[in-house]
């Protein structure tokens, strides 16, 4: 019965979320439709590993999401941001980790990004994962690939942001000739006026149908925000908020997808000196 | 009076440019232009998408790199000068020029606002290629002057492809020669007054020095031209092209049809120019001459004697066997012993005259040449091949014209081949204010109409059995924010290749283009076009729909002011009979640096592509190395990644090297046939080297 149902998500991995044992999902982006790699208020280096390049306070986040709300499916992850002195740039770490027991995925990473004048960052992440499933085929395996993201702010308005996960694409088992997927993500978000955003991100996964994501985001106040958004191809509905208090970030998440079910998620971000702050924005 | 009027002008002109205009134009008579290299970037992918076949595209980045070393004084340049400039149209020449003739010499380069028709865009556009400068050019014939500003240099290159195609392997009866492609060309040039020199070619798969290539490479051309000798204003000797009229009869240089510019249809025939180019195909071979017979009138003489490849078939007649030829090769590749046998099996002769009136506003040409081959042409028995071209000889006139009244631009050519009715092109351009243009275009090529060297505007590679209506609009919405877009509506009156009756088909392409300042772009197209098919899972073969929607989001912008950032995604869906709709995707981040004054320089591109099959391709241009092209079609799932490097390591002295690597993720081979490689990855290395004397 345990085996059987080890198979049926690790085909459920395997084959709708290839990826996401690589590359977190943070609340924070599911609220506002996955949408966020031109979005700089934020500090997920899986997102986007230029947008930590903004961050001016030692930071440190926790996020947990669970993938239609099941534990085998969750995502769990640890961050620490810790900026250069004048702007010379932000080293980051993180520790994810994917799964259950039978079929898990333990990642570390470590980031660095730096902002280019005042318009434009850019971010790199080493990062090293250790596979495991009991799967005969792929059993236990080690990899070290590399991130690559960038941002750039071309008026007040308007912020483009890139984003490439695994150009190297280690090979995940020699027998079946797997490797770990190139993913593509490019995007662009829109600030309407100081409470309103919109964000759109097309991604790219390989050997899957390319999806597109539109997020909205508005301010109600210096502490509340709001978000929802859509994801296409799959068709999932998400909606999120945020909340601001002295030194802390908090969020939640919710999605709706019509085949597989509802994901939650929530995160708490928390700045060591002072309240996070994100220049992008003010 | 003209004097003040200047004054005001220039002032007016000052007034009209915002500050940020004012620096960018500034930086950009020093700095490259993003928007003309975006241009022309997207004028080859369009090319290749229809041509299908590697080409040579190095004249059209010569004549830009001439005049970026040296640009194109705006007040002494005549008609003849901004035509070979080849960036602006007949209406905004003529602006120009009037605009000099009342009110003298331009003070400056703003002054161009003042002028009709030139708008930012366009002046971004020559900005790297012009100059203004109120003394007389110093290109004169003079050997002390030759001696002092000539220059020359010596080009090589080498292309290597790893792992090996099947076809190299031994005993496999393949590939005859060894697997790397070099290239070598020498050039001598003074000013645009003289230019002389070689080109020399080895393809992948043929053989040097030995085998069938005794002589060395494989394809060698030579050429020697010269330019306002004596009461000559045109002289070739070796291999040349010629482009006259709208190209029905005559056009063997780069021809680019529908593009995103979409108002820009007209062709604007710059006559005899040297062939510097390693195509082996479309360029003639012999001397050619032009002649200013008076003010108005210009006479052109032209001869060509060459050998070009044919697939050929020996008939049976009563009394003798008989050779003939079914058509010519292009592809100029000999690497096997069938094309080693094809190899200039067929001796083609032309000669021809061309007569000129250029007025104020007015252009009339005449055309004729006489073509014959050394043995008879005869098409296959297929029924779409009934109305080619049959025989040894072929005598083509033509005659083109093209009229401005205020902005309207009317242009056309009538060519006759001696058989049936004539072909026709008839067009015009209208710029009816800043905000608004339109092109139209008509075009009726019968099906028994052959041009051999014929180019124009048209949907087939080929001037041939073909009626259509071509719209083209230009709205800008501010200086900032234009959208481009043409319809093109054709009908084929009889069979084609793979389409087994009458057809028709649309084309349609609009594309919203903002560029915020001269070294961005962004860019949002739609294309769709539809054409027939014969439906091969059907016994009858009935040609059925072929639709394919592209959607494309490009940009490209600077980062700093070395760093260019360029995005791309694109997705194509394709629907084809009653099988159910195919998708193609690409995605690619280039990372591009260029540095006023390093000596270094590089592109990185990453792309990711995921094609349902080969139908669904897209095609994206590559940065490549000096006078290399690369467009490759993406298909399949996979990766690919290009590094291309280029030092400068002395004045004269310059080194490119570029290395391509492809993975498909989705399979454990590539290519077929000689071309298999048994490997899911394969890399390309080129290596260049550059000296000039």
């Amino acid at each position: 019965m345990k085996i059987r149902f080890v198979s049926i998500i690790f085909v459920l991995i395997v084959s709708l979320h290839a990826w996401s044992q690589f590359i977190n999902a943070y609340p924070q982006i599911s609220g506002q439709g996955g949408a966020g790699v031109a979005d700089l208020s934020h500090a997920y280096i899986d997102v986007n590993p230029a947008v930590v390049a903004w961050i001016e306070e030692p930071t440190i986040h926790t996020n947990y999401f669970a993938r239609f709300l099941l534990t085998e499916l969750s995502d769990e992850n640890i961050t620490f941001i810790y900026p250069l002195k004048d702007k010379q740039g932000t080293f980051s770490g993180e520790l994810l980790y994917t799964g259950f027991s039978a079929l898990h995925t333990i990642g570390t990473k470590i980031n660095f990004a730096k902002q280019f004048g005042e318009k434009f960052s850019l971010g790199l992440n080493f990062d090293y994962f250790q596979l495991a499933t009991d799967q005969e085929y792929y059993g236990r395996k080690n990899s070290f690939t590399f991130e690559a993201g960038a941002q750039y702010k071309l008026n007040e308005k308007l912020i483009l942001g890139t984003y490439l996960f695994n150009p190297i694409q280690p090979k995940l088992s020699v027998i079946v000739n797997e490797r770990i997927p190139f993913v593509f993500v490019t995007g662009a978000a829109y600030r309407f006026n100081d409470n309103f955003v919109m964000l759109a991100d097309i991604k790219k996964i390989q050997k899957q149908e390319p999806t597109g994501h539109v997020g909205f985001r508005y301010s109600f106040s210096s502490k509340v925000q709001l978000q929802t958004g859509t994801s296409l191809n799959p068709f999932g509905i998400h909606a999120g908020s945020i909340f601001t208090l002295p030194k802390l970030h908090l969020s939640w998440s919710i999605q709706y997808q019509p085949i597989l079910g509802f994901s939650s998620g929530i995160g708490i971000m928390y700045a060591l000196n002072r309240q996070p702050k994100n220049s992008s924005y003010e | 009076m003209n004097k003040h009027v200047k004054f005001i002008i220039f002032l007016f002109s000052f007034s009209i440019l915002n500050s940020q205009v004012v620096t960018d134009t500034v930086k950009s008579i020093q700095g490259d232009s993003l928007l003309q290299e975006e241009n022309i970037e997207n004028k080859i992918e369009q090319f290749t998408e229809k041509a299908e076949q590697e080409v040579d595209f190095s004249e059209l980045t010569q004549n830009l790199e001439y005049y970026s070393r040296h640009p194109l004084n705006l007040n002494t340049a005549t008609y003849e000068d901004l035509v070979k400039l080849g960036l602006l149209n007949d209406i905004q020449i003529r602006n120009l020029l009037t605009h000099r003739q009342k009110y003298g010499k331009l003070i400056s380069i703003y002054e161009l606002q003042a002028i009709d028709g030139f708008d930012l865009q366009t002046i971004y556009r020559i900005l790297p290629y012009v100059k203004i400068a109120s003394e007389e050019s110093k290109t004169s014939w003079s050997l002390r002057n030759v001696k002092k500003y000539s220059k020359s240099f010596v080009l090589t290159r080498f292309t290597h492809t790893f792992p090996l195609a099947e076809g190299y392997k031994k005993d496999s009866g393949g590939y005859l020669g060894s697997p790397y492609k070099l290239y070598v060309r020498y050039n001598f040039s003074y000013f645009n007054l003289l230019s002389f020199g070689f080109t020399a070619e080895k393809d992948q798969g043929e053989e040097f020095f030995k085998g069938s290539q005794k002589q060395g490479f494989d394809f060698y051309s030579y050429h020697f031209y010269m330019r306002n000798v004596g009461p000559f204003l045109a002289v070739a000797l070796g291999d040349y092209t010629l482009e006259f009229g709208q190209g029905l009869a005559m056009w063997t240089g780069l021809s680019f049809g529908k593009t995103s510019d979409a108002i820009y249809i007209k062709k604007s025939g710059r006559g005899i120019l040297p062939y510097r180019s390693a195509n082996e195909f479309n360029f003639l071979r012999g001397a050619a001459v032009q002649l200013k017979l008076t003010k108005y009138f210009y006479l052109y003489g032209f001869t060509s004697m060459r050998a070009k490849d044919g697939s050929g078939i020996t008939t049976d007649s009563i009394n003798q066997e008989e050779y003939t030829i079914s058509s010519l090769n292009e592809s100029g590749l000999h690497n096997t012993t069938t094309s080693v046998e094809r190899k200039n099996n067929v001796k083609e002769n032309l000669i021809g005259s061309r007569i000129q009136l250029n007025l104020n506003r007015l252009q009339v040409g005449y055309t004729s040449y006489l073509l014959h081959f050394n043995v008879p042409v005869v098409p296959s028995s297929d029924l779409y091949q009934q109305f080619y071209f049959s025989g040894k000889q072929q005598w083509i006139n033509s005659i083109d014209y093209s009229f401005l009244y205020r902005n309207m631009n009317f242009f056309g050519e009538v060519a006759y081949d001696g058989d049936g009715l004539p072909a026709q092109i008839h067009g015009l351009m209208y710029a009816a204010n800043y905000h608004y243009s339109l092109a139209l275009l008509y075009r009726d090529f019968p099906r028994d109409f052959t041009s051999f060297f014929g180019s124009p505007l048209s949907e087939g590679s080929k001037p041939i059995n073909e009626r259509a209506l071509y719209m083209g609009h230009e709205i800008k919405f501010s200086k900032q924010w234009w959208l481009s877009s043409y319809i093109d509506l054709f009908h084929f009156p009889w069979l084609r290749y793979q389409v087994d009756a009458p057809s028709d088909g649309v084309e349609f392409l609009s594309q919203l283009n903002y560029a915020p300042n001269k070294r961005s772009q962004f860019y949002f197209r739609y294309k769709y076009e539809s054409k027939k098919n014969n439906f091969s899972e059907t016994y009858a073969k009935i040609p059925l729909d072929n639709r394919k929607q592209t959607f494309r989001i490009h940009a490209a912008y600077p980062i700093s002011d070395a760093f260019v950032f360029k995005t791309r995604v694109e997705i194509l869906l394709h629907k084809y009979a009653t099988e159910s709709t195919k998708m193609g995707f690409l995605a690619y981040q280039d990372v591009v640096f260029r540095k006023k004054n390093s000596p270094l320089n590089f592109t990185l591109r990453l792309a990711t592509f995921d094609t349902y099959s080969y139908d669904e391709r897209i095609y994206a241009y590559e940065n490549d190395v000096l006078y290399s092209y690369s467009i490759p079609a993406y298909y399949y799932k996979g990766s690919r990644t290009y590094f291309l490097v280029k030092y400068r390591a002395r004045k004269n002295l310059e080194y490119w090297f570029r290395i391509a690597h492809t993975l498909y993720v989705d399979r454990t081979t590539m290519g077929s046939g000689l071309d298999l490689i048994n490997n899911p990855a394969k890399t390309e290395v080129k290596f260049q080297i550059r000296y000039t004397f």
